[in-house]
This record gives structure tokens, C-alpha cells and sequence, in this order.
């Protein structure tokens, strides 16, 4: 009997880019291996983040389609799963489903991004980690309060790579932010910040 | 090598374990949400494993410490490295990026140097197991089960 | 190879006991809950509630939970410091978005509990969507 099938060369697509890249782009490619042509007419996404696109072109038995797929990454970390439903006009392939997974990373990245001391917590030095990704080299980094209450003091645990802030706020009632300084060989400065609170 | 040396080396483990143990004794929440993050146990079982692990890295590295379960201790170990490496090796291949949660809440140090780190304790491990193994005279065997016990 | 066994037992039955106090008596314990909580729940925190709306600002313009706080990623610096200055440790902080399926409370979420931190993060079950049919 003569039918339509798709079958995908990866069920989950991958993407990584850092978060001024703007989109992470990944592709799913499909067979179609039945027997008459196929065609996606919709493809469905969980948010205004996801963006996936076919061409539109009905794809003969034997040969392959697929779909670009984008994915936002302003303002975005982290490890995303964004699920994207396929529509056919095959009656009996009419809807799959893919993943699209993306990492999302920055070139350095700070962990925690709040440090908090709660009321009557003795004000002991707490620390963060400034993480340098693989790959990028680091050429100086600094890190600056502009509150006089917040004392700081950055040392390399391993040079290039990470670093550790110790955080001591001389003070109570503090509210100061953080700016984090690296300069990366072949990027533009982009400074990342963290909050101090001492309630 | 010397059963002193091999003492060494095991007592050296279980400092590890302590230490690992105690660390995240401090804030299993964290920890549980450091366990979640490998996508592998849902949230009841991140918590489950997140409250009762540390203690059994305590147990398991005081009992190497002090030489005492020993034989057990051996087991655990080895059993503990073997499952976080394959835990922590899966994370790359699937695109996850995981602070360890090793020695608590945010500890991250490079995929690599961890599993070839975590990879020689385990070798270690197996082989003082394959020391406690070793065929023994009886009498002997029989002294040490003694003190052992 | 039977007394590692014993020992080995030993070990895991010992390691039982304070685990046990651990999840009782620890002041960091884990919640055993799952991170979803629904609108009944959410509502009956009060006050200690800290809502965080998760979805665009043009959805956040057009209706939000009362007292929410928008935190989106397309804004996500600009908006956390607003979130942090509400936020004490005393509150549970409780994160939606558009409707059951959306994932944007879930994602939020997940960062507020890694970048920032942050302990006793949440995500509403059903989201607005979830808010407004309980109002009705």
C-alpha cells in the first residue's frame, strides 16, 4: 500500500551559544522513506523563544527535508529543552515531535550571583566563583564595589580559568551590587554583576 | 607494596570521603538540587539520595580511616567512584553542564580532570580490594576477619 | 566476600539513622515536595509569597497576580535586582508563567535556584492561566 514516512536523523537537535550571540541555530533532518511525497505544513513551538521553519517543499520518497530551528539566546544561561511538534500532510505521519537542547554559557560566568547574609548572621567572608569557559583566554579581570561598606578581594584558584571573590561586608543594612570585569582575547568587555544583601 | 602502604592509601580514601561527606552534610538542599541537576532521579529521589549519601561517605570514610568494616568500606567506595563516574561522564554527552556537587553546593572543577581524577581513586580502590582478596593461609585469613570485624 | 557483605550492610543500615535526623532536623533540608505548587497553596503562603512573573512585559502590562514581579530572560539583568531587594529569606518565592505547558516559570525558575541561589523557589501550576480560572 503506498504511504509516506518520516523518519529523523536525531529526535533531539543540539545547540550552544553564548547569550550576545542573539539565536543558537540547530537543524532536524528528516527521510522521507515512504513511498509518495511528504510535506510539513506547521510546525509548533512551546514559546516565542523557539522558532523552527521548513521550506514548505513536498519531499519525494528517498530524499530528505528539514527544519532550521532558532532559538533566542538574549539574556538567557543555562541548559534549555524546548520541545517543537512537525505537521504533515501524511494522514498516517501526521504529527512528531523533536527537542531542540541548548546550552546556553558565557564566556566567564559568576556563581552565586547574590550573596546574602541574613539578620544577626555574623558578617563572615562568603565567596564567589568566577568560572572561565573552555576555550576562552582570559587576559585580566577585575572586580569592583562601588559601596565602601563591601570589602573584596579576587585571587585566582587556577589562573586563566577560575577565580574566587571573597565577599566581606563590613556593615548591615547593606545593598550593593557587584561588577565583574573580564577582558577576553578577541571579545568585546562585557561586565557581569552580582548582588550583595545584608538584611 | 607493604599492607602499611595499603593502610596509607585506604586511610587516604577515606579522608577524601570524609571531607566530600561532611561538606555536603552542611546543606543538603543544595545538594539535592546539585543531584536534580543530572537529570537522571526525580526531585523525591534527588532528596532521598541528597539526605542519606553524605552519611554513607562519612561511615564509609571513617570505617577506611580507622581500618574498621574495612573490607565493606572497600566495597562502598569503589561502588560510590564507579557510580559518579558514570553519572558525572554522562553529563557531557548530553549536553548538561553540572557543577559536580563533589565536595558540596557549586564545586566545579573541569569534566576532565574530575573523571581522571574520580577514574585513579577507583583504580586504587579496586586493587587494595584485590589485596583484601587475595588467597591467605587460613590462620591469617582468620586473624584478620578477627580484627576486622 | 560474606563479611564484606555484613560490613557493607552495616555501613548503609548505620548511614540510615542520621539521614533520617538529616531530613528531619537539618534547617537546609530538602522539601520533599516537587518545585510545583498550585494557586490554592501558593495563595494560602500570604504574604511570605514573592510572585514572579516570568512571561513577557507586554503580558506582565496586560494582567499579573497582584504584587507580582516581573523577571523575563529577555530582561533578566535589568529585572533581578528588583526581585533581590523583595526578596528575604522568609519567603517563598513562587514563579509563572503563561499556562500549564509553558516553560518559562520552569526556566526562570531553575536559574533563580542556581545563579541566584535562591532557596524555596517554586513554579505555579497552571500558571495565569491556572490564577485567573481561580479567581472566577
Amino acid at each position: 500500500m503506498a504511504r509516506a514516512d518520516l523518519r529523523w536523523a536525531a529526535t533531539t537537535v543540539y545547540a550552544a551559544a553564548e547569550p550576545s550571540d542573539g539565536v543558537a541555530t540547530a537543524e532536524a533532518v528528516f527521510t522521507n522513506t515512504g513511498s509518495y511525497p511528504i510535506k510539513v505544513t506547521a510546525t509548533h513551538t512551546s514559546c516565542g523563544c523557539t522558532a523552527a521553519v521548513t521550506d514548505g517543499r513536498a519531499v519525494a520518497p528517498g530524499q530528505t527535508g528539514k527544519i532550521e530551528i532558532t532559538f533566542k539566546t538574549l539574556g538567557r544561561r543555562g541548559l534549555y529543552e524546548e520541545p517543537i511538534l512537525i505537521e504533515t500532510d501524511d494522514p498516517k505521519a501526521k504529527e512528531s515531535a523533536i527537542t531542540l537542547r541548548v546550552l546556553i554559557r558565557n564566556p566567564v560566568e559568576l556563581l552565586p550571583t547574590l550573596l546574602f547574609w541574613q539578620a544577626g548572621e555574623a558578617l563572615t567572608p562568603k565567596v564567589i566563583r568566577v568560572t572561565v569557559g573552555d576555550g576562552f583566554v582570559l587576559k585580566n579581570i577585575d572586580a569592583t564595589c562601588a559601596d565602601p561598606g563591601v570589602d573584596l578581594k579576587l585571587e585566582p584558584v587556577r589562573a586563566g580559568a577560575v577565580y574566587k571573590l571573597t565577599v566581606t561586608p563590613k556593615t548591615e543594612n547593606v545593598k550593593a551590587t557587584i561588577t565583574v570585569t573580564p577582558e577576553i582575547e578577541g571579545r568585546a568587555t562585557k561586565a557581569l554583576t552580582a548582588h550583595v544583601r545584608v538584611i | 607494596m607493604s599492607r602499611s602502604s595499603q593502610r596509607i592509601i585506604a586511610a587516604g580514601i577515606g579522608v577524601i570521603f570524609l571531607i566530600a561527606g561532611m561538606m555536603k552534610v552542611l546543606d543538603p538542599a543544595a545538594f539535592a538540587v546539585d543531584i536534580l541537576n543530572y537529570r537522571i532521579l526525580p526531585w523525591t529521589g534527588a532528596v532521598a539520595l541528597a539526605l542519606y549519601l553524605p552519611w554513607v561517605e562519612i561511615f564509609c570514610g571513617a570505617a577506611l580511616v580507622l581500618h574498621r568494616g574495612y573490607r565493606g568500606a572497600l566495597c562502598i567506595a569503589a561502588g560510590l567512584f564507579a557510580m559518579f563516574i558514570g553519572a558525572y561522564g554522562s553529563t557531557r554527552p548530553r549536553g548538561l553542564d553540572v557543577a559536580c556537587g563533589c565536595f558540596g553546593h557549586g564545586a566545579h572543577r573541569g569534566y576532565w580532570p574530575l573523571l581522571i581524577g574520580d577514574g585513579l581513586l577507583l583504580a586504587a580502590t579496586l586493587w587494595l580490594l584485590k589485596a583484601e582478596f587475595r588467597p591467605l593461609s587460613p590462620v591469617i585469613r582468620a586473624g584478620r576477619e578477627e580484627r576486622a570485624g | 566476600m560474606s563479611l564484606a557483605i555484613r560490613q557493607c550492610l552495616t555501613i548503609l543500615l548505620l548511614a540510615v539513622i542520621p539521614a533520617i535526623g538529616t531530613g528531619v532536623w537539618h534547617p537546609k533540608r530538602p522539601s520533599w515536595q516537587s518545585d510545583e505548587v498550585t494557586v490554592a497553596v501558593a495563595r494560602s503562603w500570604g504574604a511570605s509569597a514573592l510572585w514572579v512573573d516570568a512571561r513577557a512585559d507586554a503580558d506582565f502590562e496586560n494582567g499579573h497576580i497582584p504584587g507580582a514581579l516581573p523577571l523575563n530572560e529577555e530582561r533578566w539583568d535589568d529585572l533581578l535586582p528588583g526581585v533581590v531587594d523583595a526578596w528575604d529569606p522568609g519567603r517563598k518565592i513562587v514563579v509563572y508563567c503563561s499556562s500549564l505547558s509553558c516553560q518559562t516559570s520552569r526556566d526562570v525558575a531553575r536559574r533563580l535556584r542556581e545563579e541566584v541561589s535562591l532557596p524555596n523557589v517554586f513554579v505555579l501550576q497552571g500558571g495565569w492561566e491556572a490564577w485567573e480560572a481561580a479567581q472566577k
